[in-house]
Protein backbone atom coordinates (compact mmCIF):
# COMPACT_ATOMS: atom_id res chain seq x y z
CA UNK A 1 0.00 0.00 0.00
CA UNK A 2 1.76 3.65 -0.95
CA UNK A 3 1.76 5.64 1.88
CA UNK A 4 1.34 9.11 1.16
CA UNK A 5 3.71 11.70 2.11
CA UNK A 6 1.79 13.19 4.77
CA UNK A 7 1.65 10.35 6.63
CA UNK A 8 5.58 9.52 6.04
CA UNK A 9 6.12 13.55 7.13
CA UNK A 10 4.36 12.18 10.77
CA UNK A 11 6.43 9.58 10.87
CA UNK A 12 10.04 11.42 9.85
CA UNK A 13 9.33 13.99 12.79
CA UNK A 14 9.67 10.44 14.81
CA UNK A 15 12.81 10.21 13.38
CA UNK A 16 11.77 7.26 11.20
CA UNK A 17 14.50 6.63 8.92
CA UNK A 18 12.50 3.95 6.95
CA UNK A 19 9.90 7.10 5.97
CA UNK A 20 13.35 9.37 5.03
CA UNK A 21 14.08 6.86 2.60
CA UNK A 22 11.00 6.28 0.97
CA UNK A 23 10.34 10.20 0.37
CA UNK A 24 14.17 9.74 -0.97
CA UNK A 25 13.22 7.29 -3.33
CA UNK A 26 9.99 9.82 -4.30
CA UNK A 27 11.70 12.74 -4.71
CA UNK A 28 14.91 12.84 -4.48
CA UNK A 29 15.33 12.42 -8.41
CA UNK A 30 13.01 15.37 -8.98
CA UNK A 31 14.95 17.59 -7.10
CA UNK A 32 18.00 16.49 -8.60
CA UNK A 33 16.96 17.41 -11.75
CA UNK A 34 14.91 20.42 -11.19
CA UNK A 35 18.56 21.66 -9.30
CA UNK A 36 20.41 20.46 -11.84
CA UNK A 37 18.37 22.61 -14.25
CA UNK A 38 18.55 25.60 -11.96
CA UNK A 39 22.18 25.31 -11.61
CA UNK A 40 23.66 23.85 -14.79
CA UNK A 41 26.18 21.81 -13.13
CA UNK A 42 25.99 17.66 -11.41
CA UNK A 43 28.14 18.70 -8.67
CA UNK A 44 26.37 21.55 -7.28
CA UNK A 45 22.62 20.27 -7.66
CA UNK A 46 23.98 16.85 -5.76
CA UNK A 47 25.58 19.51 -3.40
CA UNK A 48 22.13 21.63 -3.47
CA UNK A 49 19.97 18.29 -3.22
CA UNK A 50 21.89 17.09 -0.25
CA UNK A 51 21.32 20.22 1.44
CA UNK A 52 17.15 20.01 0.56
CA UNK A 53 17.05 16.49 1.79
CA UNK A 54 19.18 17.68 5.15
CA UNK A 55 16.68 20.20 6.15
CA UNK A 56 13.69 18.28 5.38
CA UNK A 57 15.06 15.96 7.72
CA UNK A 58 16.69 18.48 10.23
CA UNK A 59 12.99 20.27 10.30
CA UNK A 60 10.54 16.93 10.10
CA UNK A 61 9.95 17.81 13.70
CA UNK A 62 8.30 21.36 12.87
CA UNK A 63 6.61 19.96 9.85
CA UNK A 64 3.33 21.99 9.54
CA UNK A 65 1.19 19.89 7.00
CA UNK A 66 -0.32 23.47 5.27
CA UNK A 67 1.37 22.74 2.18
CA UNK A 68 2.19 19.28 -0.35
CA UNK A 69 5.67 18.43 0.58
CA UNK A 70 7.00 18.74 -3.42
CA UNK A 71 6.00 22.32 -3.40
CA UNK A 72 8.28 22.59 0.15
CA UNK A 73 11.20 20.87 -1.60
CA UNK A 74 11.01 22.98 -4.96
CA UNK A 75 10.76 25.87 -2.68
CA UNK A 76 13.86 24.70 -0.68
CA UNK A 77 15.36 23.92 -3.32
CA UNK A 78 14.64 26.92 -5.94
CA UNK A 79 16.29 29.40 -2.78
CA UNK A 80 18.66 27.43 -2.43
CA UNK A 81 19.74 27.33 -6.06
CA UNK A 82 19.29 30.92 -6.96
CA UNK A 83 21.36 31.91 -3.74
CA UNK A 84 23.96 29.31 -5.33
CA UNK A 85 25.81 32.45 -7.39
CA UNK A 86 26.59 34.62 -4.60
CA UNK A 87 27.49 31.49 -2.91
CA UNK A 88 29.88 30.45 -4.98
CA UNK A 89 31.32 33.60 -5.34
CA UNK A 90 32.21 33.57 -1.30
CA UNK A 91 33.29 30.46 -1.40
CA UNK A 92 35.86 32.04 -4.56
CA UNK A 93 36.73 34.23 -2.15
CA UNK A 94 37.46 32.32 0.46
CA UNK A 95 39.89 30.28 -1.88
CA UNK A 96 43.10 32.03 -1.76
CA UNK A 97 43.93 30.56 -4.99
CA UNK A 98 41.30 31.27 -6.64
CA UNK A 99 40.61 34.83 -5.88
CA UNK A 100 41.92 36.19 -9.41
CA UNK A 101 38.81 33.85 -10.69
CA UNK A 102 36.70 35.52 -9.16
CA UNK A 103 37.53 39.25 -10.65
CA UNK A 104 36.86 37.55 -13.64
CA UNK A 105 33.18 37.06 -14.03
CA UNK A 106 33.67 35.07 -17.53
CA UNK A 107 35.52 32.42 -15.62
CA UNK A 108 32.56 32.11 -13.70
CA UNK A 109 30.53 31.72 -16.33
CA UNK A 110 32.44 29.33 -17.65
CA UNK A 111 33.34 27.19 -14.56
CA UNK A 112 29.34 27.44 -14.07
CA UNK A 113 28.18 26.28 -17.59
CA UNK A 114 31.49 23.96 -18.22
CA UNK A 115 29.98 20.63 -16.54
CA UNK A 116 26.93 20.60 -18.72
CA UNK A 117 28.97 21.63 -22.28
CA UNK A 118 29.71 17.33 -22.54
CA UNK A 119 25.83 16.41 -21.77
CA UNK A 120 22.90 16.76 -24.24
CA UNK A 121 22.36 19.67 -26.80
CA UNK A 122 25.36 22.38 -26.08
CA UNK A 123 23.54 24.76 -28.12
CA UNK A 124 20.50 24.66 -25.71
CA UNK A 125 23.06 24.67 -22.53
CA UNK A 126 24.93 27.45 -23.34
CA UNK A 127 21.41 29.21 -24.04
CA UNK A 128 20.23 28.44 -20.55
CA UNK A 129 23.92 29.38 -18.99
CA UNK A 130 23.25 33.03 -20.10
CA UNK A 131 19.72 33.36 -19.29
CA UNK A 132 19.62 34.32 -15.25
CA UNK A 133 19.16 32.05 -12.50
CA UNK A 134 15.26 32.53 -11.83
CA UNK A 135 14.59 32.13 -15.79
CA UNK A 136 16.12 29.23 -14.91
CA UNK A 137 13.89 27.99 -12.54
CA UNK A 138 10.89 29.25 -14.10
CA UNK A 139 11.63 27.19 -17.29
CA UNK A 140 12.38 24.03 -14.87
CA UNK A 141 9.11 24.24 -13.60
CA UNK A 142 6.91 24.91 -16.18
CA UNK A 143 8.77 22.82 -18.60
CA UNK A 144 10.47 20.14 -17.10
CA UNK A 145 7.95 19.82 -14.44
CA UNK A 146 5.17 20.84 -16.06
CA UNK A 147 3.47 22.85 -13.26
CA UNK A 148 0.71 25.51 -13.54
CA UNK A 149 1.61 28.93 -13.17
CA UNK A 150 -0.36 29.10 -9.06
CA UNK A 151 1.91 26.37 -8.42
CA UNK A 152 5.27 28.08 -9.82
CA UNK A 153 3.98 31.27 -8.25
CA UNK A 154 3.89 29.50 -4.60
CA UNK A 155 6.79 27.65 -4.95
CA UNK A 156 8.76 30.98 -5.84
CA UNK A 157 7.08 33.57 -3.50
CA UNK A 158 5.42 35.79 -6.20
CA UNK A 159 2.58 36.53 -8.02
CA UNK A 160 1.23 34.47 -10.55
CA UNK A 161 1.44 37.47 -13.01
CA UNK A 162 5.07 37.54 -12.25
CA UNK A 163 5.94 34.26 -12.82
CA UNK A 164 4.09 34.93 -16.32
CA UNK A 165 5.76 37.94 -16.95
CA UNK A 166 9.34 35.92 -15.88
CA UNK A 167 8.02 32.65 -17.94
CA UNK A 168 7.38 35.30 -21.01
CA UNK A 169 10.72 36.76 -20.88
CA UNK A 170 12.49 33.63 -19.96
CA UNK A 171 11.01 32.04 -23.40
CA UNK A 172 11.70 35.14 -25.24
CA UNK A 173 15.31 35.54 -24.14
CA UNK A 174 15.86 31.39 -24.85
CA UNK A 175 14.75 31.40 -27.87
CA UNK A 176 16.39 34.32 -28.82
CA UNK A 177 19.68 32.70 -27.65
CA UNK A 178 19.02 29.59 -29.50
CA UNK A 179 18.23 31.82 -32.65
CA UNK A 180 15.24 31.89 -33.33
CA UNK A 181 14.08 35.53 -32.58
CA UNK A 182 11.03 36.36 -31.50
CA UNK B 1 -9.93 46.79 -35.34
CA UNK B 2 -7.81 44.07 -37.35
CA UNK B 3 -5.41 46.91 -37.74
CA UNK B 4 -5.04 47.15 -34.29
CA UNK B 5 -5.24 43.82 -33.34
CA UNK B 6 -2.23 43.51 -35.79
CA UNK B 7 -0.13 46.39 -34.93
CA UNK B 8 -0.52 45.46 -31.30
CA UNK B 9 0.39 41.48 -32.42
CA UNK B 10 3.62 43.26 -33.79
CA UNK B 11 4.76 45.90 -31.14
CA UNK B 12 3.67 43.81 -28.06
CA UNK B 13 3.80 40.23 -28.94
CA UNK B 14 1.00 37.23 -28.26
CA UNK B 15 0.88 37.33 -24.69
CA UNK B 16 -1.63 39.50 -23.76
CA UNK B 17 -0.62 39.87 -20.16
CA UNK B 18 2.33 42.00 -21.18
CA UNK B 19 -0.07 44.44 -23.47
CA UNK B 20 -0.76 47.87 -21.30
CA UNK B 21 -4.15 47.78 -20.22
CA UNK B 22 -6.19 49.34 -22.13
CA UNK B 23 -5.04 47.37 -25.18
CA UNK B 24 -6.36 44.15 -23.23
CA UNK B 25 -9.35 45.75 -22.80
CA UNK B 26 -9.61 46.73 -26.66
CA UNK B 27 -8.79 43.31 -27.62
CA UNK B 28 -11.96 41.71 -25.56
CA UNK B 29 -14.21 44.09 -27.40
CA UNK B 30 -12.62 43.86 -30.86
CA UNK B 31 -12.64 39.93 -30.57
CA UNK B 32 -16.12 40.26 -29.18
CA UNK B 33 -17.59 42.16 -32.12
CA UNK B 34 -14.91 41.49 -34.84
CA UNK B 35 -15.31 37.88 -36.04
CA UNK B 36 -12.24 38.18 -38.05
CA UNK B 37 -10.62 39.88 -35.23
CA UNK B 38 -11.36 36.62 -32.88
CA UNK B 39 -10.03 34.65 -35.98
CA UNK B 40 -6.85 36.40 -35.76
CA UNK B 41 -6.12 36.32 -31.94
CA UNK B 42 -6.89 32.30 -32.03
CA UNK B 43 -4.53 32.27 -34.73
CA UNK B 44 -1.60 34.09 -33.21
CA UNK B 45 -2.28 32.23 -30.05
CA UNK B 46 -1.89 28.88 -31.85
CA UNK B 47 1.26 30.08 -33.27
CA UNK B 48 2.41 30.93 -29.83
CA UNK B 49 1.27 27.36 -28.69
CA UNK B 50 2.95 25.75 -31.19
CA UNK B 51 6.35 27.72 -30.89
CA UNK B 52 6.31 26.63 -26.31
CA UNK B 53 5.69 23.04 -26.96
CA UNK B 54 8.43 23.26 -29.57
CA UNK B 55 10.41 24.99 -27.36
CA UNK B 56 9.02 23.07 -24.47
CA UNK B 57 10.18 19.79 -26.43
CA UNK B 58 13.77 21.59 -27.07
CA UNK B 59 14.33 22.15 -23.19
CA UNK B 60 12.98 18.45 -22.14
CA UNK B 61 14.75 16.80 -25.01
CA UNK B 62 18.12 19.15 -24.76
CA UNK B 63 18.61 18.64 -21.07
CA UNK B 64 20.00 15.18 -19.88
CA UNK B 65 18.26 13.34 -17.43
CA UNK B 66 20.14 12.85 -14.07
CA UNK B 67 19.97 9.60 -12.05
CA UNK B 68 21.07 9.66 -8.17
CA UNK B 69 24.49 7.90 -8.24
CA UNK B 70 24.70 5.39 -5.92
CA UNK B 71 26.85 7.79 -4.41
CA UNK B 72 24.60 10.21 -4.03
CA UNK B 73 22.57 8.13 -2.52
CA UNK B 74 24.89 7.21 0.17
CA UNK B 75 25.35 10.51 1.01
CA UNK B 76 21.90 11.16 0.88
CA UNK B 77 21.22 7.83 3.44
CA UNK B 78 23.60 9.29 5.82
CA UNK B 79 21.26 12.48 6.53
CA UNK B 80 19.52 10.48 9.18
CA UNK B 81 22.75 10.40 10.99
CA UNK B 82 22.28 14.22 12.01
CA UNK B 83 20.14 15.17 14.67
CA UNK B 84 16.49 16.77 14.59
CA UNK B 85 15.60 19.91 15.45
CA UNK B 86 12.79 19.99 18.78
CA UNK B 87 9.42 20.76 17.51
CA UNK B 88 8.49 24.34 17.67
CA UNK B 89 6.35 23.42 20.65
CA UNK B 90 4.01 26.72 20.81
CA UNK B 91 3.70 26.53 16.96
CA UNK B 92 1.90 23.41 17.25
CA UNK B 93 -2.03 23.84 17.03
CA UNK B 94 -2.34 21.03 19.69
CA UNK B 95 -0.31 22.83 21.81
CA UNK B 96 -1.93 26.46 20.88
CA UNK B 97 -5.62 25.41 22.34
CA UNK B 98 -3.77 24.77 25.52
CA UNK B 99 -2.83 28.63 25.79
CA UNK B 100 -4.82 30.48 28.29
CA UNK B 101 -7.19 33.47 26.31
CA UNK B 102 -6.19 36.43 27.65
CA UNK B 103 -9.96 37.75 29.79
CA UNK B 104 -9.11 33.84 31.37
CA UNK B 105 -5.64 35.42 32.32
CA UNK B 106 -7.17 38.65 33.69
CA UNK B 107 -9.72 36.68 35.54
CA UNK B 108 -7.14 34.18 36.74
CA UNK B 109 -5.07 37.14 38.23
CA UNK B 110 -8.15 38.82 39.72
CA UNK B 111 -8.76 35.15 41.66
CA UNK B 112 -5.19 34.88 42.32
CA UNK B 113 -5.07 38.63 43.90
CA UNK B 114 -8.49 38.32 46.21
CA UNK B 115 -6.65 34.43 47.38
CA UNK B 116 -3.25 36.38 48.41
CA UNK B 117 -4.94 39.35 50.11
CA UNK B 118 -7.02 36.79 52.03
CA UNK B 119 -3.96 35.01 52.94
CA UNK B 120 -1.81 37.60 53.85
CA UNK B 121 -5.10 38.87 56.09
CA UNK B 122 -6.00 36.29 57.48
CA UNK B 123 -1.80 35.20 58.34
CA UNK B 124 -1.84 38.67 60.03
CA UNK B 125 1.43 39.72 57.82
CA UNK B 126 0.31 42.67 56.87
CA UNK B 127 -0.71 44.32 60.29
CA UNK B 128 0.31 42.73 63.31
CA UNK B 129 0.08 44.19 66.84
CA UNK B 130 3.07 43.82 68.52
CA UNK B 131 2.17 46.51 71.09
CA UNK B 132 -1.86 44.88 71.90
CA UNK B 133 -2.12 45.78 75.07
CA UNK B 134 -1.37 49.53 74.46
CA UNK B 135 -4.26 50.19 71.96
CA UNK B 136 -6.94 51.09 73.70
CA UNK B 137 -10.46 52.86 73.49
CA UNK B 138 -10.71 56.13 75.91
CA UNK B 139 -14.65 56.19 75.77
CA UNK B 140 -14.39 58.69 78.72
CA UNK B 141 -12.89 61.20 75.77
CA UNK B 142 -14.71 63.76 74.12
CA UNK B 143 -14.19 64.60 70.63
CA UNK B 144 -16.06 68.49 71.56
CA UNK B 145 -14.07 70.80 70.31
CA UNK B 146 -16.14 73.23 72.07
CA UNK B 147 -15.40 71.93 75.38
CA UNK B 148 -11.65 71.81 74.79
CA UNK B 149 -11.59 75.55 74.04
CA UNK B 150 -13.61 76.25 76.90
CA UNK B 151 -10.80 74.07 79.00
CA UNK B 152 -8.03 76.58 77.52
CA UNK B 153 -9.28 79.65 77.80
CA UNK B 154 -10.16 78.64 81.66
Amino acid sequence: MLIDDSELMRRLAGGDQQAFASLLSRHSKLVLNVLYRIVLSRDDAEDLCQEVFERLWRHAPQWRDEAKLTTWLYRVANNLAINFRQRVQQRYVLNEDLLMAECDAASLDAEVSAPLLGMGDDTLLRALASLPANYRAVLAFRFYRDLAVKDIAEIMGISAKAVESQLGRAKAQLKQNLGGGE
Amino acid sequence: MQKFLANTLRNFGSNRNTWPRWRQFLLSICTALSDACRQDWQAAQSKVNAADTALAQTYIDGVAELAVSSAMARRLHKITAQPQCRAELASEPGVMKTKMPFWQIGFASAMASAVLGVALGAGGYVAELSDFDAAYLETSMTYEVSDWLAGDIQ
